[in-house]
């Protein structure tokens, strides 16, 4: 009977056993694990706008004090609290490095050159992640990031050699684009912003180069990174490294009502549009220089209509200061001390149609970086017209000509006072605080100038620059959380004390004394 | 060899041959039979004269027998007069009789005082005497359960088995969170073979018993299904009626009335904030309004003053709001919203049993109405189950269940503007009255525009039960067919094969002008989740059961199982609507987004199971099952899972004193590891990897126990922009050499039976080590990837299950007290990480990412953030009268767990009359009470308006009597505690544990300075500590009242028994806090981080007539 059982068994195992294809099961039916390299560069692209206008309570934009939140509920000016603490997710490797990785494997895939608008667009978007997260953080792995090894611990570069490869890739790009745009290359797709147009990116290449050898203004000495030689020959090479000519060459978020709704919007008028408040840090900036860009971003303080001040007086027009407690904040704001953000624009519809796009990197900035490129010496031109320029170009951009009107109305749109009209461009240049005095005061009205260009738009670039130069000054106090500070730098994400201990330690010892401390000062700010 | 191979393989195929003959004969071959005599007589205990059912009756020497009926009678029919009759049942000693030409034999069986009389069902449906077994089990009765009803049947488990917790979710549809030994991933069975259910499918008048196996050790038979035990379910068959046909009729309807928990709110101040409020002058509110959109409950007092409201008129003249008075005219909102809940159930079965065939029919209705207006569900359910003797050695056993429920609308509570406790009491105040708002449209835009009492944020919440419908329809289709064959006496032979389906089609109808989170445009939308499984088992054992020597018995079973399974799922949503009120995808404004999902999978088996049993006392079982997945990669992807288990009746070979009557020690070993699969699913979004399109509400999960697909790198697809599609690249680094996780249980136990089997007593030791499981690996992100899939991470779990049950009393004159009381606990730690790490960070192992885990923490550690103290305990303020909260730090608040779970069931019974009642409930254990938080934010908190901040509260309205708003408010709460002088340098936080470090540095005074309530109120709130609750409450869960009516009275009916009961459920909450049912939250990681509907006391009757 025994044999019975073990014919039995024998014939039912087999029969169990061989009854499907256990190879084809294994596999995963419902996700890819090949794309085409455009999808990679959609999703690499996209990212680029992550932390852009009305980004959120620590965003970019309130972290730059652009806009303060006075309502408890929905979010604090604490500079204590995420982006800038331990994350889990605070690199961006893994969500945007590892695929430009990809992107270049995939590319092989499809058969492409070496050479090929891929992974010339990916070498540009390297360099811009890295100038990003180092201007975050401060050292990072890099020679032995992104090996796709199993439990890696990559050691840390320092900034400085980081910077030297940002510029490396910078460069790269330039000179591929220039190979592929002389060799009428027109394989470029995915492209979300630039209509696959390999012309247009090469002078986005050569500004964002720009951006980040004004970001190293505090290394200008250091012979390595030859800032000075770098930014001179840019400047002055138009040919070899054209840069953006206009507010058409904008590499710049377009919003839509269908799929990208403008990030405020009627509906969230009635919810936090009364719980945000204008910054002082930037009506500060333009009330006192009587600049018509308040009225494009502030509605008139209700307290101040009370007093009697009409909506055309600067005067009526008063931020709120991010360093102050909640509460203080809360109690000034029911009592109508602020301005609001402007509903009449930024909330009219859900596709921002009476908003501006939000730039990634735009002419105003670029108009700015190189004034104050001749400001610090650095190459030669007339800094007075690029101060010049960049200002039109960001009044322009927010739809500012000469001689144009804008309406006022109060914090939900439901009521316009009238108009401010009869707006002179050339009036506002011509003021003697407007005009490009030179020297140290001049640069502090570039930097000025650049900052209130950067009204919702550029990411981080508002705060980056402030942090370089102090410029303008930064409201701090109780509010600001962090023992009432405004913090310096980002920590570095949670897992790279645990997973990568021995390197994060040297890294937080070379640069901060052992503590990764949100007020530590990175090498390039030193 | 060849030789003896052969000719036994010829006798084998004749066999086989005999079993398909039969089938296709079927009744032919069965109805031909000799002339025979019938016996029949009764079967009754020696000790009380009560009668036996289930005495199992054999013609010595043949397979033919039958069993005795309830009522302890058989009926045989016997070849001649010469047969001996074998009488014989478990805790009884057997009898043979010679049948000698009469036609009535009545035995009375001695009782085997050194056994237990009780068999139950084990792993696979195998039946076995309970003395034998060497792990923890528990058998309920379904009789128990179906008088006074849950909507779902297994809620009614609550409190009956030591070990198991069930947290009853208050909401409609809500799937029962059952809990075993801390695990949720729990096998289901019917008849012993898995089913893939979320247990709504299960009609509770079907069920016989109830049989949890407690372990790996017991259920390891199921491979790695039977990881964590199983929930095993017996349904009726035939009927033990001695006329052979039976007819039931159970029917109870129960009425939801009487709130046991919800929430405490204050009705004297309405919406706003800092005390002003003012509603707009138009249709919407906005224009010259103020404080009137997506406000929280700090507006002014209801004093009677005049204010512009929702509902004040419009002066035609002016276009201006007439100012009307506000007063608390809403304050039972929730109360008049919500009405009395039905359930009412009405099962009817016939039944019939022969000695060749064993018949049952059952046909049930559940009627939810629920408290929610327009909520209900309906449950219709049809079972059938035959068995036939086509000979004496070969039998048929088969099985359906058909289960539809369907709903056209049930609630969803979740936080969010879809929640009516959301809409109703945490952001409104009593300022509206919900009465008035019961024409939700506004005039002229029927099917556009609501009309409500706030136009960006709340909804009407008529609106929201009439027109915000989501509609739940699934058909359950499980069943089985077998056939046994009994090749000799002590060897059988059965095929067996088994089918779970089902079809769920889940709808959402979002009207237009609604609000729900991330669906700001407002322009109603229409999804459709549909999902569907199907599941099938065949199995072929051989069993065998033989005396070897009178004292040493081995039984025992090989067989082998085929798992043939397919999941589906689509997820279908309109991205905004054109025509309003459309509900099709055609009419989608932008176009729609689609997901959807597939999941093939197999699994082949093969397994054991023997026991060695020397005499009654000693048995040694073992039981090894191989599975072989097709989600796991090739040399991964078999898995052998053994188990072992040696019981002992000592009380048989050592003498115990008089008062102890039976003991016997059990202890088990057993490795069950786990396949990579998930019990549950949710949508096919999520299924493949993809965000939710929705910002708000429930994320159906269903039952699913298939692969989760984790050794390949795949690319995800999205449209970013423009609807332009991007890909990313997966961010956790996939391994093909993954081994599944493993627990490995140890379990000891003793039963003991006092004063003559009357009190029972049984405890269990378990020490479970689970792991290493599958775990993301933290890595640097600088590798490009956020961490590697990879084996880590060991817990071990210890926990003790005490069981008593037992009749302290019985009298003569028929009183008799039965009791069943049950305690456990467990408490699971990490024994152990990965890469030899002491610590490692929550994120990675699936706790809280805020913390550092270190080995020998347990895992159910509760963390939030606490208030600075000064040594002596008093809360550190600002210098402005703020709470000091920079730089907070989580720290561990206590355990999710509670410390113990307990229940005692009492059934007192007096002639006709019985008693049964129930107290269950649970001890220890901390969670954040996300109502008591919200309603103390949002301002609406009882507490708000009592006291220290009652007091505060009407001095700042008083400050402001006139609802002006431009006027700054006053600040007068003054927090409890201490506070930082101006020139006190401020507190430095530890990034680790979170203390002050330069506290000997601070200059701290009474605080003094006030600070406005609603801003101090907002402060500590962003303390978890504020909100922390206590988990422990007590329930009277049940009561029944149960009159059987005489015999005597019903004869003259023709119905034969009958009973009538009172029932109650839920009847006694106790608990610190009843703004929410902590019934409902049990898990490791579970608190009460969401909104949940009030609970209500549940009572009725029930009628069970049997004809």
């Amino acid at each position: 009977m025994k044999s019975k059982t073990k014919i039995i068994v024998a014939a039912l195992v087999f029969f169990m056993l061989g009854c499907q294809n256990y190879d084809e099961l294994v596999k995963n039916p419902n996700l890819p694990t090949t794309v085409p390299p455009s999808l990679l560069l959609t999703g690499a692209l996209e990212y680029m706008n992550n932390e852009n206008a009305w980004n959120g309570k620590q965003g970019s934009q309130s972290a730059a004090q652009f806009y303060v939140s006075t309502y408890d509920y929905y979010g604090t000016n604490n500079y204590d609290q995420g982006p800038f603490t331990k994350t889990t997710n605070n690199f961006e490797y893994a969500v945007v490095l590892q695929n430009l990785v990809q992107m270049d494997i995939e590319a092989k895939n499809a058969g492409k050159p070496d050479l090929n608008p891929f992974q010339a667009i990916g070498k540009f978007l390297r360099g811009y992640y890295y100038n990003l997260m180092s201007q975050k953080m401060g050292d990072l792995p890099l020679s032995e990031a992104l090996l796709a090894q199993a439990g890696p611990e990559p050691k840390y570069d320092t900034q400085k050699e980081v910077y030297k490869q940002v510029l490396v890739w910078l460069d790269q790009a330039n000179s591929d684009m220039a190979q592929l745009i002389a060799a009428n290359d027109a394989s470029l797709t995915g492209d979300i912003y630039l209509g696959n147009d390999l012309k247009k990116w090469q002078k986005v290449v050569n500004s964002v180069t720009l951006r980040v050898l004004i970001s190293l203004s505090k290394k200008e000495a250091d012979t390595d990174l030859n800032i000075k030689q770098k930014f001179a020959a840019i400047v002055g090479n138009p040919v070899m490294y054209p840069v953006l000519s206009g507010l058409e060459d904008n590499l710049q978020y377009t919003f839509n009502a269908n799929y990208n709704p403008y990030p405020k919007n009627p509906t969230s008028l009635g919810r936090d549009g009364t719980r945000e408040n204008v910054g002082s840090t930037f009506l500060d900036l333009t009330t006192t220089l009587n600049d018509p860009r308040t009225f494009i971003v502030a509605t008139p303080a209700p307290s101040q209509l009370l007093a009697g001040k009409v909506f055309t007086d600067y005067t009526a027009y008063a931020g709120a200061p991010a360093g102050l407690s909640m509460s203080d904040l809360g109690v000034h704001a029911q009592g109508g001390d602020y301005s609001y953000i402007n509903a009449l624009r930024y909330s009219f519809d859900f596709a921002g149609s009476k908003a501006e796009p939000a730039i990634i990197i735009g002419y105003p900035e670029l108009c700015f970086n190189i004034a104050e490129g001749i400001n610090r010496g650095w190459a030669v031109g007339n800094a007075d017209t690029w101060y010049k320029s960049g200002i039109t170009a960001s009044m322009n951009f927010l739809g500012i000509t000469e001689g144009s009107s804008i309406p006022v109305g109060n914090l939900t749109g439901t009521t316009t006072y009238g108009s401010v009209s009869n707006i002179s461009i050339a009036a506002y240049l011509a003021q003697p605080s407007v005009q490009y005095q030179g020297g140290a005061p001049g640069l502090t009205q570039i930097l000025n100038q650049k900052y209130i260009a950067f009204w919702q738009n550029s990411n981080w670039e508002a705060f980056f620059n402030q942090r370089r130069t102090g410029v303008p000054t930064f409201s701090e106090g109780p509010g600001s959380g962090n023992g009432n500070k405004i913090a310096k730098r980002w920590q570095y994400p949670r897992a790279e004390a645990d997973a990568n201990t021995a390197n994060y330690n040297a890294a937080v010892q070379r640069q901060f004394s052992g503590a990764d401390d949100l007020n530590g000062v990175l090498w390039i700010n030193q | 060899m060849q030789n003896t191979l052969r000719r036994k393989k010829g006798r084998l195929f004749p066999d086989l041959r005999v079993v398909l003959l039969v089938l296709l004969l079927g009744l032919m071959t069965a109805t031909s039979a000799l002339a025979q005599l019938a016996v029949a007589g009764r079967l009754t205990s020696g000790e009380d004269q009560k009668p036996i059912p289930g005495v199992n009756i054999l013609i010595k020497g043949t397979n033919t027998g039958t069993i005795t009926d309830a009522d302890g009678r058989y009926r045989l029919s016997v070849n001649s007069a010469e047969d001996i009759l074998v009488f014989s049942f478990v805790g009884f000693v057997s009898q043979e009789v010679a049948v000698g030409g009469r036609s009535t034999i009545d035995v009375a069986l001695e009782s085997d005082t050194k056994q237990l009389s009780e068999v139950v069902v084990t792993a696979l449906g195998v039946e076995k005497d309970v003395v034998k077994l060497g792990y923890a089990q528990q058998k309920v009765q379904g009789a128990d359960l179906v008088k006074a009803r849950e909507p779902n049947p297994l809620n009614s488990l609550v409190g009956k088995v030591a070990g198991l917790t069930v947290g009853t979710s208050s909401e409609m549809l809500g799937r029962p969170q059952l809990v075993l030994r801390g695990e949720t991933n729990l096998l289901i069975t019917v008849d012993g073979v898995p089913v893939v259910s979320d247990t709504w499918n299960i009609s509770p008048d079907d069920i016989e018993s109830y049989t949890v196996l407690k372990g790996p050790a017991a259920a390891a038979l199921y491979g790695s299904r039977g990881q964590n035990g199983a929930i095993m379910i017996t349904t009726k068959k035939g009927t033990k009626d001695k006329r052979g046909f039976s007819i039931d009729f159970n029917s109870s309807t129960m009425f939801d009335k009487g709130f046991l928990t919800i929430p405490k709110v204050q009705n004297e101040y309405g919406g706003g904030e800092y005390n002003t409020y003012r509603f707009g002058d138009d249709a919407l509110g906005q224009a010259g309004g103020w404080n009137q959109n997506d406000y929280d409950v700090w507006g002014p007092r209801l004093n009677g003053q005049l204010i512009s409201q929702y509902d004040s008129p419009i002066d035609p003249k002016t276009g201006i709001r007439t100012a009307t008075p506000y007063i608390p005219r809403g304050k039972d909102n929730l109360q008049k919203y919500l009405r009395t809940g039905i359930l009412s159930t009405n099962n009817i079965s016939i039944a019939s049993s022969t000695e060749k065939y064993d018949l049952r029919a059952s046909v049930s209705h559940t009627y939810q109405r629920g408290i929610v207006p327009n909520t209900d569900l309906n449950i219709n359910n049809f079972n059938i189950s035959l068995g036939y003797n086509f000979t004496p050695r070969l039998r048929l056993e088969s099985n359906l269940n058909y289960s539809r429920q369907y709903t056209d609308n049930i609630p969803d509570v979740n936080y969010g503007p879809n929640s009516m406790i959301y809409n109703i009491d945490v952001w409104s105040g009593a300022d509206w009255d919900i009465n008035s708002l019961r024409n939700y449209w506004q005039p002229g835009k029927v099917g556009v525009q609501q009309y409500n009492f706030e136009y960006i944020r709340y909804n009407n919440p008529w609106l929201s039960a009439h027109e915000w419908l989501r509609g739940h329809h699934k058909t359950d289709i499980y069943g089985y067919v077998s056939l046994k064959y009994k090749i000799t006496d002590w060897l059988s032979a059965a095929v067996r094969s088994q089918m779970t389906s089902w079809d769920v089609l889940r709808t959402e109808k979002f009207p237009f002008s609604t609000s729900a989170y991330g669906r700001d445009q407002k322009l109603g939308d229409y999804r459709e989740d549909r999902r569907s499984l199907f599941e099938n088992n065949t199995d072929i054992l051989l069993s065998i059961n033989k005396n070897i020597t009178p004292d040493f018995t081995v039984s025992g079973l090989v067989g082998g199982n085929l798992r043939t399974y397919l999941y589906n799922s689509s997820y279908v949503t309109t991205d905004y609507l054109n025509v309003p009120n459309v509900y099709n995808f055609g009419n989608s404004k932008n176009p729609v987004k689609a997901y959807n999902y597939t999941a093939p999978m197999q699994v082949g088996s093969g397994y054991y199971s023997f026991d060695f049993s020397y005499r009654h006392y000693l048995t040694l079982s073992t039981t090894g099952r191989v599975d072989k997945f097709s989600n796991l990669p090739k040399g991964y992807n078999v898995g052998f899972y053994p188990s072992v288990g040696l019981s002992t009746v000592v009380s048989d070979y050592v003498k115990f004193p008089e008062v102890i009557s039976f003991f016997k020690l059990r202890g088990s070993y057993a490795n069950v590891k786990n396949t990579n699969t998930s019990s549950t699913i949710g949508p096919a979004w999520q299924a493949s990897g993809y965000g939710n399109p929705l910002e708000y509400g429930d994320v159906y999960s269903s039952a699913y126990d298939g692969p989760n697909y984790s050794i390949t790198n795949p690319y995800k697809i999205s449209r970013p922009y423009n609807n332009q599609p991007a890909a990313y690249y997966t961010t956790q680094l996939a391994n093909s050499k993954i081994k599944t996780n493993s627990n490995a249980t140890t379990e000891v136990g003793a039963a003991m039976k006092f004063f003559n089997n009357r009190i029972g007593f049984d405890v269990t030791y378990f020490d479970a080590v689970r792991g290493p499981s599958i775990v993301r690996s933290q890595w640097s992100e600088a590798s490009g990837f956020t961490g590697g899939t990879i084996n880590g991470v060991k817990t071990e779990k210890k926990g003790w299950e005490v069981s008593i049950s037992g009749t302290p009393i019985k009298n003569a004159d028929g009183f008799s007290w039965n009791v069943l009381a049950n305690w456990s606990t467990y408490v699971e730690r990490y024994k152990e990480f990965y890469d030899g790490l002491s610590s490692v960070n929550g994120g990675y192992i699936g706790a809280d990412s805020r913390i550092t885990y270190n080995i020998g923490d347990r895992v159910d550690g509760n963390y939030g953030y606490k208030f600075f103290r000064d040594n002596s305990g008093n809360i550190i303020h600002k210098s402005n009268g703020d709470v000091y909260k920079d730089n907070r730090v989580a720290q561990k608040l206590g355990y999710y767990n509670p410390d113990w779970v307990w229940s005692v069931v009492n059934t007192v019974s007096y002639k006709n009359i019985s008693l049964n009642f129930q107290f269950d409930g649970r001890v220890g254990g901390v969670g954040q009470d996300n109502v008591y938080y919200k309603l103390l934010q949002g301002g609406r908190e009882i507490s708000t308006v009592q006291g220290a901040y009652g007091a505060a509260r009407l001095a700042e309205f008083n400050a402001n009597p006139n609802n002006d708003h431009n006027q700054a408010p006053a600040a007068t709460y003054v927090g409890q505690g201490v506070a930082l002088t101006v020139d006190s340098p401020l507190p430095t936080v530890d990034p680790i544990s979170g203390q002050i470090t330069n506290y000997s540095d601070l200059k701290l005074v009474t605080n003094s300075t006030p600070y406005t309530l609603q801003d101090y109120i907002g402060s500590e709130t962003k303390f978890d500590e504020r909100y922390l609750i206590s988990k422990t409450f007590v329930k009277l869960r049940q009561v029944t009242l149960t009159y059987t009516i005489p015999a005597a009275i019903l004869q003259r009916m023709g119905i034969r028994a009958a009973s009538v009961s009172l029932v109650g459920r839920n009847l006694l909450y106790f608990a610190k806090r009843k703004d929410i049912d902590w019934d409902m939250f049990i898990g490791t990681y579970t608190s009460a981080q969401d909104l949940r509907s009030p609970t209500l006391r549940r009572y009725g009757f029930n009628i069970n007539l049997t004809f």
